[in-house]
């Protein structure tokens, strides 16, 4: 008995462990080698992308691509707040400070979400033509994927880098540029590069869909939203008649029509919604209570930030809506308890306090409006506006899309700078909270001015009222993150 | 015919045994020669026993088979006393506790006579524990030790300190020590183990101790062993504790209610008067709408004068205005005087070839804050028998059953953590609801006046700085925060000896952890309201399974001892977790998910971790004057690759026992001398990640309902163990007949291929790689020293000292040495682990009373001169960056004291630190100005007038947050402290006493934990982190005790 006890704990002990046993593998991820063989797995990359668009970043307020959208919109006068919180100098770049604080989370934001984007985007790229799957599919995975590149390139080199001035050679230091899962720490390409690869990314995308079988819904990057996002770019390079053509090709394209005056209303938080091109479609249960969009810009979300600091618009803006225009509704000038019903009483009423969005489910459930089609219509309207000649067709562009809003618009008879004005107004008025006013204000080098906002609060801003226009001012390019300096020793920061 | 045979067998036996049987009579007394009552006297092999009386002696009957007497007493070595032939004797006992240097000591792996050690190597004993009355173990490890450093943790009940010992190993991996619990490392909560077990803590310090832990003593190990009986009469300990738990730190300094307003006014109208861009308003009338303004931004206004008149435009408190309530102290509805109770009983005894022990233990420990506990359920066995003369067995079980509730005290910055909420309340701000007029509003059903909490009638909203529309005192009464956890420790082994020498054991140790955490949001107030009520309820088992086979070979050729010790090992650790969430609550006072409508998440993972070893040790030893030790030991992690996941450990380490030598054996000074030097590596493979070396797509990035995977993880399969070298030297002496003994060691720790999270940019599509890249070394000097300073017949003075002196020093990073900068720290090599890097504060400058920062070269704008012509700005983005020192202190260490007279003893326990810095964010928090929210009362000190020097720039509801409050060096302190972290006053009801009840001691004590905590600012406990920087903690809690323990 003894020596057998003996025996078998000597073979126990000698044999140790099977070669296996030291092979662990997770369960909530997929190995990198799983995923690149079908079309399918391919498409799973894509829509991972789009999920982190909706994706809480860090903070609250930095809820993915509408977090972005709202950052910058704060950093103009139409969008505004009775007090510091939210998007101000603690919590974003409304002061017009932090975006030159190379350690502040707030600028790693933007760099770090385009990035992971463009990242994982280049993994699809590099990848498509050997997934297993169906041409029609492959090309639409391919134009989505070329797509989500440009515009995220698009929008990082806006950010962090001098604008575009089509007068000049735009050698000005732009992003850097990798377009593989294998390039990194680059230096930093230049503006005019970068744009080129933008230019190059959208002409092969829309080749791409041009033989792909159906985007599978508006979450989704498509031939329509392709078009829009070359006309926005377009619009930026003062190529304003490239801009007009593409922002033509998706009307001309169809499958999308201006809402209703009724639909205006509900909320701007569905999909469905036939304006909308492009968007987040966001479920129940992939909601962040706090950290959503409409958990920030909705009027109605029970949180703190909403209860506390109602949106207001610039009531000067709001003062130049018609009567008769259905986003006159949008915004309250002398909010009460009739006319701005509120969820329960801890929410507070301030003047001009917005209404513009809703939630759609509770408890901050909703869609995010990234692309509308009416965009579309401003940019024909602009871009023919500034071309010498055609602004009758600037007229009928933004008349299309005036009327709409408002029954009784009747065809401008401005011309000239006053035309310009009155598109841009427009602009403003139709695009509040949606992410455009920083990005206009810079590509026209136009300055930023509260002082002429009656109601605007300089303790929400850190007291900055004034912003000097971007060519007389380094304020306008968001330093290059601590992080990637540390990381990329090729790159170069913003002075 | 059998009862027949039976009985006559019987009467023979009893005659024979009755004949033979002699009396003996003797005395027990102990090395003083003080007589020891009580102490039982045994006779071998029987049940024949007595126990002495109060003088010490005794009379027994001892069978002719009775050849020697077991005389046990509790503090006293077991005495085995060979019967001659003379039938009176006199027996002498040897206190436990004088025999420190010849104790033996639980190693890895084994014990070792303490003078044979090789490797730096502290204890703990079960009697220092009795004094201690702590709920989680690691509070008592602060200060025990040289080379120890322990966060304070935190009040909340049952969690844990955090340990470093001899400084900070990795930056990326853990650098927690391994615990191990009777012999291996241990997979549950410490807080689960019941502290009255505890027979004894071992803390291995370098790498020639922990190198047989190899894989994962790179930081130290905190060695754990349990109870087991000892003694031949079966002895029942038995004892109650009962204490209250207070607040250990008092609140930051805030200002009070009647300065609020015109603080707030203050900054208003400075505001209003030095705007960023622009030209501001005259003081006149930046004054008059200053006043204005303060009662619409405050809203509230608890005075008897109308909003616009409380602050006149002198910016004072308007004269007449009287309060119509006072009702603002947020923390007194939040606290009480947590009872903690603590009773159990243990019985224990030796008999023969087999040992018992078991034991249950019932401790419940309410926090000071409401709704925060802690209640436990021990129970434990241990049975060890010699089955054969070749074989042993044993087995050793607890278990714990641990329910919590759990204040959101988590550092977090929340709306429901207290520490936020009630810090941060403005003054102004009533915890229950008033009318304007300054009337209670009562709920008509109830009868009680409501809280302020929004959506009571009449609500008007506090300001966006006072957390409008929560309520910490309602919310932290209806939600939930539960952790249910049932655990499982459990230990067996078999002994077999297979030749003379050459034991063969096989281990098994199975650790088990299922905890239920249910978290409900009520729907009344705060996050709960918008989905009418939240429950989440998360399920998570954790299993270590650990099995290991021993050969241990000894072998003694003259003076020359071997022991060989050879082995394998391998540990498994599953991790599973399921969580549910489910939004919308059916009826109300059912917190389980299963009564709520919309389900919101449902989650779950299994993840995996195992690892191999096989260990080898030697150990030599001659002539009790020196010693050897070599170890090696090769270890696998699932972590790494295959490739990779083998590394190779080893130890040397030597002794020399100097005071065996005839050149100091003569001297009359020296009791013991030894010299000891060690040498050897670690290995550490603590990465939050199960799978760092796959590459990687993190699933749970679903678009709508279309399935979605994101790149998370870039593959390094190089990437393997991060190495822990330590060398170590130290003397161990015993002076004046043992009245100045103690340890003095230098050691350097290095820490080489480093587990570090390599940056790759954030352009890169993965922003960091894991590498084992970096190198550091922690280099420092320890000293022990205990004192017999007075020694008498009735009185005795024992005094412990520690000091330890660390410095950390970074020696090689990650991108050719490129520093990280990231929070208030930056790595850098030359520089320490945690060295402050941050904006250089000048001042104040005395014309407008902005905040100054030292400006960087290359800045243009907002540029200021200084007096002495210092480049300045008021423009945080254009300040200048340095360091400004480092959070590890100076040295740390602590005072230990006992005093006895007679029966009584005083025993108290300092626990301090000299230098370092700390960041006090909590500080800043309070410097800040936002309408509603408290201001630290350094804001009275704040820039006034043109001319006015000060320290504090002025409070400008524009700049100070965005501006002048920037995170800069002007909020470090200095992190010194001095902490009573524990005081014990004893009674040892005397032997004559209880003897006559049966009882074999009975100790009574009255004590107390953390007494006091002194730092260098109101409020700040510095000893929060190693890091030096804060956050909004449940403050540790002061704990007053009273108890007894008894055995009989």
């Amino acid at each position: 008995m003894k020596k057998i006890l003996i025996a078998i704990t000597a073979i126990l002990m000698l044999a140790g462990c099977k070669k296996e046993f030291l092979d662990a593998t997770p369960t909530n991820a997929v190995a990198e080698a799983d995923v690149f063989t079908t079309v399918a797995n391919g498409e799973a990359v894509m829509n991972g992308i789009y999920r982190y668009l909706y994706s809480r970043f860090d903070n609250q307020n930095t809820p993915g691509q509408g977090g972005i959208m709202l950052m910058f919109d704060f950093m103009g006068e139409d969008v505004h707040q009775a007090l510091a919180s939210w998007y101000t100098p603690g919590n974003g770049c409304g002061g017009w400070i932090n975006q030159k604080n190379a350690d502040y989370s707030y600028v790693a934001y933007p760099f770090r979400m385009y990035y992971r984007c463009i990242g994982n985007a280049n993994s699809v790229i590099e990848n498509v033509d050997k997934l297993i799957g169906t041409p029609a599919d492959i090309n639409r995975l391919k134009g989505e994927a070329l797509t989500m590149r440009a515009w995220a390139y698009f929008n990082l080199v806006q950010i962090y880098a001098k604008r575009y001035d089509a007068t000049t050679i735009n050698s000005q230091l732009g992003v850097s540029m990798p377009l593989s899962a294998t390039q990194s720490k680059l230096p930093r390409s230049t503006v005019e590069e970068v744009y080129t690869q933008i230019n190059k990314d959208l002409t092969n995308a829309v080749a791409a869909f041009g033989t792909a079988s159906a985007p599978r819904n508006k979450s989704h990057l498509s031939l329509r939203a392709a078009y829009a996002i070359w006309a926005r770019v377009a619009l930026t390079q003062q190529k304003w008649t490239l801009a007009a053509q593409y922002a033509n090709q998706v009307i001309t394209l169809g499958g999308f029509s201006l809402m209703s005056n009724v639909q205006y209303q509900e909320g701007f938080n569905n999909i469905t919604n036939p304006e909308w091109i492009w968007g987040a479609f966001i479920q129940d249960d992939q909601g962040d209570t706090f950290g959503s969009y409409l958990a920030q810009i909705s009027y109605n979300g029970n949180t703190s930030y909403i209860r506390g600091v109602p949106k207001r618009i610039n009531s000067a803006l709001y003062n130049l809506i018609t009567a008769t225009d259905v986003r006159k509704k949008m915004w309250e000038p002398s909010p009460n308890a009739t006319n701005f019903p509120l969820p329960t009483t801890a929410f507070a009423r301030t003047p001009y306090m917005s209404r513009k969005f809703s939630i759609r489910n509770l408890p901050t459930i909703g869609d995010v409006p990234y692309i509308r089609l009416a965009e579309m219509y401003l940019i024909i309207a602009e871009a023919n506006a500034r071309i010498p000649g055609n602004e009758a067709q600037a007229r009928a562009a933004l008349y299309t899309l005036a009327v709409n809003r408002d029954p009784s618009y009747v065809l401008s008879t401005n011309s000239g700078a006053a035309l310009l004005n009155e598109i841009l107004v427009q602009k403003r008025v139709e695009f509040w909270a949606e992410g455009h006013r920083w990005f206009d204000l810079k590509r026209m080098d136009m300055p930023v001015d509260r002082t002429v906002v009656p109601n605007y609060v300089p303790a929400s801003a850190g007291g900055v009222m004034q912003v000097p226009a971007p060519s007389a001012s380094n304020l306008w390019e968001f330093s290059i993150p601590t992080a990637e300096i540390q990381g990329n020793p090729n790159t170069t920061q913003n002075n | 015919m059998r009862k027949l045979f039976l009985l006559l067998f019987g009467v023979v036996f009893f005659a024979t045994a009755a004949l033979a049987q002699r009396t003996i009579t003797g005395k027990v007394t102990d090395d003083k020669g003080n007589p020891v009552p009580n102490a039982s006297v045994l006779v071998k092999g029987t049940t024949a026993g007595t126990s002495t009386k109060p003088d010490g002696s005794f009379s027994l009957d001892v069978p002719a088979n009775g050849k020697v007497l077991l005389i046990t007493s509790i503090g006293f070595t077991d005495v085995e006393f060979k019967l001659g032939t003379t039938n009176t004797i006199s027996v002498s006992m040897v206190s436990s506790d004088t025999k420190a240097i010849e104790e033996v000591v639980v190693v890895a792996y084994g014990t070792q006579k303490k003078s044979s050690l090789t490797g730096s190597v502290a204890r703990i004993k079960s009697d220092d524990l009795l004094d201690r009355q702590v709920t989680n173990i690691t509070q008592a490890l602060a200060g025990a030790a040289p080379g120890i450093q322990a966060t304070s943790g935190n009040g909340q009940p049952g969690s844990s300190a955090a340990i470093r010992i001899r400084g900070f190993g990795s930056v990326n991996a853990g650098s927690e020590p391994l615990y191990v619990v009777d012999g291996f490392p241990y997979g549950g909560f410490i807080g689960d183990i019941n502290t009255n077990d505890i027979e004894s803590i071992t803390l291995l310090k370098d790498a020639s101790s922990t190198a047989l832990y190899g894989a994962r003593a790179a930081n130290g190990a905190v060695i754990i062993t349990t109870k087991k009986g000892r003694t031949a009469a079966p002895r029942v300990n038995f004892y109650v504790n009962y204490g209250q738990s207070s607040r250990g730190i008092g609140e930051y300094d805030k200002v009070s209610t009647l300065d609020y307003h015109p603080l707030i006014w203050q900054s208003i109208k400075n505001g209003l008067q030095y705007p960023v861009t622009g030209t501001g308003q005259t003081a006149a009338v930046a004054s008059q709408n200053a006043s204005n303004t303060v009662a619409t931004q405050l809203i509230y206004n608890p005075f008897s004068v109308p909003g616009n008149q409380v602050v006149g435009l002198d910016g004072k408190l308007n004269p007449n205005a009287q309060l119509l309530y006072n009702d603002f102290d947020w923390y007194s509805p939040l606290e009480r005087n947590g009872p903690r109770v603590e009773t159990g009983f243990s019985v224990s005894s030796k008999q023969g070839k087999s040992d018992y022990f078991f034991s249950l233990n019932y401790l419940s420990d309410k926090g000071f804050v409401i709704e925060s506990d802690f209640q436990r359920f021990n129970a434990r066995m241990a049975i060890n028998t010699q089955v054969k003369d070749w074989l042993k067995t044993g087995l050793n079980v607890t278990t714990a059953i641990v329910n919590t509730n759990q204040a959101a005290g988590d550092g977090s910055n929340t709306f429901v953590n207290p520490f936020v909420f009630a810090r941060g309340m403005g003054p102004i701000y009533p915890v229950r609801a008033f009318t304007t007029a300054g009337a209670p509003i009562f709920n008509t059903v109830t009868g009680e006046q409501w809280y302020d909490y929004g959506l009571h009638p009449g609500a008007i909203n506090r300001p966006t700085g006072a957390s409008p529309g929560r309520h910490i005192v309602l919310e932290t009464l209806l939600n939930k925060r539960l952790t249910k956890r049932n655990s499982v420790i459990a230990r067996a082994f078999i002994e077999a000896r297979l030749a003379k020498n050459l034991t063969l054991t096989t281990n098994a140790g199975v650790d088990l952890n299922n905890t239920r955490a249910l978290t409900f949001q009520n729907k009344v107030v705060g996050d709960g309201v918008t989905p009418g009520g939240r429950s989440t309820n998360s399920a998570n088992e954790f299993r270590t399974i650990t099995l290991n086979e021993l050969l241990n070979y000894n072998k003694k050729i003259g003076e020359h001892e071997f022991s060989i010790l050879a082995g394998h090992e391998s540990t498994k650790n599953i991790d599973q977790y399921l969580t549910a969430e489910r939004t919308g609550a059916i009826a109300d006072g059912n917190i389980q998910v299963g009564n709520f409508v919309t389900a919101t998440v449902a989650n779950g993972r299994e993840d995996n971790l195992r690892r191999e070893a096989y260990l080898s040790r030697l150990n030599y030893t001659y002539n009790n004057k020196f010693n050897f030790e070599a170890s090696y030991r090769t270890d696998a992690s699932s972590r790494f690759a295959p490739e990779t996941r083998w590394g190779q450990f080893y130890s040397i380490g030597g002794g020399w026992v100097l005071s065996e030598e005839t050149f100091i054996k003569n001297s009359k000074w020296i009791n013991f001398l030894k010299l000891r030097a060690s040498y050897g590596s670690v290995g550490n493979d603590a990465l939050d990640t199960y799978y760092s070396s796959q590459g990687l797509f993190g699933s749970g990035f679903n678009n709508a309902t279309e399935p979605g995977i994101l790149y998370t993880q870039a593959p390094n399969t190089a990437l393997t163990w991060e190495v822990n070298t330590t060398k170590s030297i130290g003397f161990e002496f015993g002076l004046f007949k043992n009245r100045v003994s103690g340890t003095l060691e230098y050691f350097n720790r290095g820490s080489s291929s480093l587990l570090f999270d390599e940056p790759q940019g954030l352009s890169n599509v993965i922003t960091s790689i894991t590498k084992n890249i970096g190198a550091m070394e922690n280099k420092g000097v320890e000293v022990q020293l205990d004192l017999g300073i007075v020694r008498s017949k009735n009185f005795n003075w024992d005094v412990q000292l520690n000091i330890t002196s660390l410095k950390n020093n970074i020696t090689k990073l990650p991108n050719n040495n490129t520093p990280i900068t990231s929070g208030t720290k930056r790595l850098e090599v030359g520089e320490d682990i945690f060295a402050f890097y941050l904006r250089r504060w000048y001042g104040v400058d005395p014309s407008d009373g902005a905040g100054l920062f030292y400006a960087n070269a290359t800045s243009t704008t907002d540029i200021r001169t200084g007096p002495k012509g210092e480049k300045l700005t008021n423009n945080p983005t254009n300040a200048d960056f340095g360091y400004a020192g480092s959070a590890i202190p100076k040295h740390f260490g602590s005072i230990n004291n006992t005093f006895t007279y007679q029966n009584i003893s005083i025993n108290f326990l300092l626990n301090y630190q000299v230098g370092g810095k700390f960041y006090d964010g909590n500080y800043a928090g309070l410097m800040a100005v936002t309408y509603g929210r408290a201001l630290h009362t350094d804001a009275l000190r704040a820039w006034k007038n043109p001319g006015d020097i000060t320290d504090i720039p002025r409070l400008d509801i524009n700049q100070t947050n965005a501006r002048f409050n920037a995170q800069s060096d002007r909020f470090l302190i200095d992190a010194s402290y001095l902490n009573l972290r524990n005081v014990a006053i004893t009674y040892n009801v005397p032997k004559t006493v209880t003897s006559k009840f049966g009882i074999e001691n009975l100790r009574i004590f009255v004590g107390g934990e953390n007494l006091f905590i002194v730092s260098k600012r109101q409020g700040l406990n510095s000893a929060e982190s190693f890091n030096g920087t804060n956050s909004p903690v449940y403050t540790p809690n002061r704990l007053v005790n009273i108890g007894f323990n008894t055995n009989f």
